[in-house]
């Protein structure tokens, strides 16, 4: 076999390969097998995805999609574990969309820990937020959205960030530049946009991705309330889509980075198995100020399954006071209801079924995650996707302006995939 | 595997502290009822505990089905005494690799509900996690939440039944209830060793009393010229027929660990 070029079908062979090998050569025991001390540690995963679309795309992309994907994370401490360096470099290599086909650093940060406080330099990812199906107070990183259109893979965002801790809280400061540009799929691809998104941004600072941008948080614990309230002033991480020519003529969306003011609250508080939630938002936004929430609980139901099984239900409303004019989600007053299933075994079997319900124009998604770990080194991944409900645009009205079919352009990526990973 | 981990965790590894150095013990059961006596030994077995300051111990853990499958768990575990309220405990996962990272830290009350972090490193997310239901298994594993927690004195009623032998050391042997009507048990009978007061062997009865599991607890080595600490634990489902043995190993005392550095949320995001 030959291989030529980084084709992912190679790669995959490549994979596969050393990973019979490795599986080939594993201790029978791993009994003299000592946790490390965690000076350093040099981790690789290798993952190898297929997807599998129930039509073709609107221009006739393909039914199939197929990658690999490569994870490396180095590690290192010294100084008594007191300063260390993090490296995660991420690649993947997609078959038949050249945007999908990227490079991204991860992490590349450098930590100092003190008694009561935190110094950490470089690009790094930083999650905040309560809420399961929409992340509205999560700001602080570019949103990977050609990895996954649930938006829960990010781009390392370069930054200095000092955390305290005190009596009173935690409290974050971030200083932020070297803007990430949100990733779309390419012409193509799947799970995009009617028209080609340009990678010609257009941002509303004149300092443009170098702008510095700034963001404080403050998080506490109040009984059995957990509580975190920021602010972030910066270049919104959502792009404005505007339609206009490209340079060849063709019709192509342009990316616009607006500069932004938001003060969000995140809020949750567990009441036996209730677990009540809350994200809000108040942004100044793009053309005019706005507020948005999500809203909700997850109820924990132990020893459901055979005894040994958790049930957990999720319900959410999300809110966005510019309706339809929300440019950047689709869920402006969409009910979501969500089950998760946990079997305890020992491969952690688990799934997800969710849907998302708009309670106005009746648009839905249903969400389908199911993961199982196979033996101690491999991982199987399922997902997948269905969108329903909308109408059939009217002959001339694009339909991102159309209130009652936003989604359409996505219900002919109806997908199911599948991933395998191995680990290192 | 959230929910179950975080909860397992926190319990497992309170679990070897009920049992500590009798010397510094004044035990007297004469003229007490077979109730105060029973309370009066897992009080003495509880002071035996204080003034640890801090641990760290790796643990293994090795599920057996019963087809003879074996599955291996790596976990490093911080743990913080706290002396006015409950201790505060950072559990971290090396392996199976595709958990690598993943870390549960938790803050146990006296008083009130215990608060519980699960870190998912995948995401960066901390996850604050609701209560788990008691009975339920840790970590896939035979123990269930329970029998790791922290086993306060005020959880159970007690009944001293008499002395006994457990691997051929005389013991204490004394019946506790559960208060919780959540527990999984009708009740538990509990072999202490008479010298040291250290558990080393409990039997577990459901619901409807009968014998649901064994718990054997030896290998102890003791520390610091004070603790005694189990080495290993061997929990056995006579119901279903497997088995969930634990390796308790390189145990390190007042090791200088950090309220704020060591047990905050921002210390999970540290976790490798």
């Amino acid at each position: 076999m030959t291989c030529q070029g980084p084709r992912p079908w190679c790669l995959a062979a490549a994979l596969l390969a050393a990973g019979g090998i490795s599986l080939a050569a594993q201790p029978a025991s791993t009994d003299d097998i000592e946790p490390s001390s965690a000076d350093h540690s040099l981790d690789l995963d290798l993952g190898l995805q297929l997807r599998a679309f129930s039509k073709s795309g609107l221009d006739g992309q393909s039914r199939t999609q197929g990658s690999v994907s490569a994870q490396l994370e180095y590690y290192r401490a010294w100084n008594e574990d007191r300063s260390s360096l993090t490296f995660t470099p991420f690649v993947r290599v997609d078959g038949e969309d050249d945007e999908r086909t990227h490079f991204d650093v991860r992490e590349l940060f450098w930590s100092r820990v003190g008694p009561d406080w935190d110094l950490h330099l470089g690009a790094k990812q930083v999650f905040w937020g309560v809420t399961e199906f929409k992340h509205l107070v999560d700001v602080i990183n570019q949103t990977d959205l050609v990895e996954n259109i649930d938006g829960e893979d990010k781009l390392g965002q370069p930054m200095a960030h000092l955390s305290v801790v005190r009596d009173w809280g935690i409290l974050d400061f971030y200083l932020l530049t070297g803007f990430r540009e949100r990733t779309f799929p390419g012409s193509d691809g799947r799970l995009r946009p009617p028209l080609p998104v340009d990678d010609d941004a257009r941002y509303e600072s004149g300092a443009g991705r170098w702008r510095v941008d700034g963001a404080v948080r403050w998080q506490r614990q109040l009984g059995r309330l957990t509580l975190g309230i920021h602010h972030f002033s910066g270049t919104s991480r959502a792009p404005v889509l505007i339609p206009e020519t490209g340079p060849a003529g063709q019709a192509v969306l342009r990316p616009f980075y607006p500069v932004i003011d938001q003060t969000g609250l995140d809020a949750q508080a567990i009441v036996g198995d209730w677990a009540w939630k809350l994200e809000a938002v108040s942004s100044s936004g793009y053309e005019g100020r706005y507020s948005a929430f999500n809203a909700g609980f997850e109820r924990s139901l132990v020893g459901v399954l055979g005894g040994r099984g958790d049930l957990g239900l999720v319900v959410e409303y999300m809110f966005d006071d510019r309706d339809e004019r929300a440019f950047d989600t689709l869920f402006e007053h969409d009910l979501a209801l969500g089950t998760r299933w946990q079997m305890n075994d020992v491969a952690d079997t688990q799934a997800l079924i969710g849907v998302i319900w708009d309670v106005k124009t009746d648009e839905y998604v249903v969400k389908l995650e199911g993961s199982r770990r196979l033996g101690d080194t491999w991982t199987l991944l399922v997902e997948g996707r269905i969108f329903g409900g909308s109408e059939r645009p009217m002959p001339g009205v694009p339909p991102s302006t159309d209130p009652n079919n936003r989604a359409w352009p996505l219900e002919r990526d109806d997908f199911l995939q599948l991933e395998l990973t191995r680990y290192f | 595997m959230s929910r179950p981990i975080i909860v397992c965790l926190v319990i497992l590894i309170l679990l070897p502290w009920g049992l500590r150095s009798a010397a510094a013990v004044d035990l007297r059961l004469d003229g007490l009822t077979a109730e105060q006596s029973g309370r009066a030994i897992f009080e003495a077995a509880d002071q035996l505990e204080d003034g640890y300051a801090d641990m760290q111990v790796d643990l293994e853990m090795i599920l057996r089905g019963r087809g003879g499958s074996e599955v291996h768990r790596q976990l490093r575990i911080k743990q913080l005494e706290v002396p006015e309220d409950g201790d505060k405990l950072l559990v971290v996962f090396d392996t199976p690799k595709p958990i690598k990272g993943t870390a549960l830290l938790s803050v146990t009350h006296k008083r009130a509900p215990d608060d519980q972090w699960l870190y998912l490193p995948a995401m960066k997310r901390v996850k604050k996690i609701a209560s788990q239901n008691k009975s339920g298994p840790f970590l896939s594993s035979e123990f269930a939440y329970e029998d790791l927690t922290v086993q306060e004195i005020e959880k159970f009623s007690y009944r001293f039944l008499g002395q006994g032998q457990a691997n051929g050391i005389d013991c204490f042997v004394v019946e506790r209830t559960p208060r919780d009507d959540f527990s999984g048990y009708s009740r538990q009978q509990v072999w202490i060793d008479q010298d040291e007061l250290r558990v080393l062997r409990i039997e577990y009865f459901d619901r409807r009393d009968s014998l649901l599991k064994t718990l054997t607890i030896d290998q102890y080595a003791r520390y610091e010229d004070q603790f005694w600490k189990a080495g290993r634990m061997y929990m056995t489902n006579h119901q279903t027929d497997r088995s969930t043995e634990l390796f308790w190993r390189n145990y390190r005392f007042r090791t200088g660990l950090m309220d704020e550095r060591d047990f905050s949320t921002n210390s999970l995001l540290r976790v490798r």
